[in-house]
């Protein structure tokens, strides 16, 4: 099972690895930042979206399907709103535009929770508040608290804090949108037709502009090195 | 002040045409300059707006607004704040649908005498009647001897009639030849099916455009911001690629 969920994970990303990758990819992008100018240039915007929002609800239901044969029996209550707060967690923590991002974000997340209902850590990583604890005892006895607090427990506690700090120092998440670049439409051109426009870029460029440049290059080849 | 010969509606002496019907009162007659609305066959005139409506919730932007284009000129629209230029041309690219003055009118006429019933919808001279039953009052917008009003402003970019805006647009994280790249219409490639199914086909497409886009960024003299992203671009910059992608959708 899990070597059949592990291949149809894989076709999933190449999958949308191509449409991404593809004019119709571009077009989403280009959506995404600005729909009016792309509707001015004769794009249906609407017709894109219905078509992507279709998509993404069938991959949606294949991934609903994999998850319930994780299952030997579940009901509707294990499909809270809050399963939804557990998504946006996966990809706001992984990555935001990008596949790889939501499977980084998916892995660490789940391994988190996994790893917080092992009874070993929930022994070990624990705090007890109650009457018994030390100097607050009496505050927490007046308030009838008698809890142990553990990783498994305070558990959404814990990701809404790292989520708020992701947000506020890292919102690209941990693996950023890739940049974009002319490589991929420049490889279709003959040798020659690339030479040409490449020398124009360089001609066309100013001597401060040059300059610039070569500072950038000189900075990248000391940090790679 | 004269009768105009075909729609009879009263204009100045020093009109050069009916602004209702768009008949050229100078030839006075079926001549070269001349615009019909059963005419099919294009003049020399390229896009012809004749009396446009619209309202703003009883607040009236324009109120009989017509203007005409001539082919191989450079038209100016110019006013005072608040005149209803960009009013006339949102309706003109369809980012506005035009008002039927008939039915202000019975809105008006219900507000007097409460006791009139709920008038519906009419034809807001939505692309559907032929040109032979276009009532005047409501008015048309013609490009290129087809009628564009009521089509949608994506429906009006693809007749050949394109825009910019006051503010200029752009795709702050494309690069410019991505930006030239997005506006060629009608691609192989924004078909689903085909980016899996006619690659070979989507392959030899985006060569072609590819060059079409280089040509166009040469023309313009910006090709040395070719790989550069849309947001580290200059004002001038950015009105250079916005004019890109209109030149780059013509044939």
């Amino acid at each position: 099972m899990l070597v059949i969920f592990v291949i149809i994970a894989l076709f999933v990303y190449w999958f949308v690895q191509q449409i991404r990758k593809s004019p119709y990819g571009r077009t989403l992008r280009a959506i995404r930042e600005d729909d009016i100018t792309v509707t001015s240039v004769g794009k249906d915007v609407s017709k894109f979206r219905w078509q992507v929002t279709t998509l993404a609800t069938c991959i949606a239901g294949l991934a609903g399907i994999m998850y319930a044969m994780t299952f030997n029996a579940f009901e509707a209550g294990d499909f809270k709103p809050f399963l939804t707060f557990d998504l946006y967690i996966f990809i706001i923590i992984g990555g935001l535009g990008n596949s790889r991002g939501a499977f980084v974000g998916t892995a660490l997340v789940q391994m988190f929770l996994r790893a917080a209902q092992v009874q070993a850590i929930k022994e070990n990583i624990s705090l007890y508040l109650g009457s018994r604890t030390p100097i607050l005892g009496p505050l927490f006895d007046f308030l009838q608290l008698d809890v142990y607090i553990n990783p498994d427990n305070m558990r959404m506690v814990i990701l809404g804090v790292i989520l708020i700090l992701f947000l506020l120092f890292k919102p690209a998440g941990l693996i950023r949108e890739p940049k974009t670049d002319n490589e991929k439409y420049l490889k279709n051109l003959t040798a020659e037709e690339r030479e040409r426009s490449d020398k124009a870029v360089l001609a066309r460029q100013s001597l401060t502009e040059k300059e610039r440049l070569d500072e950038d290059e000189k900075l990248k080849s000391i940090s790679d090195n | 002040m004269i009768t105009c010969p075909h729609c009879n509606n009263t204009v100045k002496e020093t009109d050069t045409f009916c602004y209702q019907c768009g008949y050229d009162l100078l030839e006075d007659s079926i001549g070269e300059n001349a615009v019909y609305l059963k005419d099919s066959i294009p003049r020399n005139i390229s896009l012809s707006a004749i009396n446009i409506h619209k309202y703003f919730s009883g607040v009236k932007a324009l109120e009989g607004s017509s203007v005409v284009v001539t082919k191989n000129k450079l038209t100016s629209l110019i006013g005072p704040n608040g005149s209803g230029k960009t009013t006339l041309f949102n309706v003109i690219t369809g980012w506005l649908e035009k008002s039927n003055p008939r039915i202000q009118e019975k809105k008006i006429e219900k507000k007097e005498e409460t006791s009139l019933p709920e008038s519906t919808e009419e034809n807001n001279g939505k692309n559907t009647k032929s040109d032979d039953q276009i009532p005047l009052d409501i008015g048309f917008v013609k490009f290129e001897d087809l009628r564009v009003d009521g089509l949608t402003a994506h429906e009006v970019a693809l007749t050949g009639m394109m825009r910019t805006f006051q503010t200029t647009r752009n795709w702050p994280k494309l690069t410019v030849l991505e930006n030239l790249l997005v506006s060629l219409p009608k691609q192989a490639g924004e078909n689903i099916l085909n980016v899996f199914f006619r690659r070979k086909k989507i392959r030899e497409e985006e060569r072609k455009n590819t060059l079409k886009a280089l040509e166009i960024l040469e023309l313009l003299e910006i090709t040395h911001i070719r790989d550069q992203i849309g947001e580290e671009l200059s004002g001038g910059q950015l009105k250079l690629l916005a004019l890109g992608r209109l030149l780059i959708t013509s044939p």
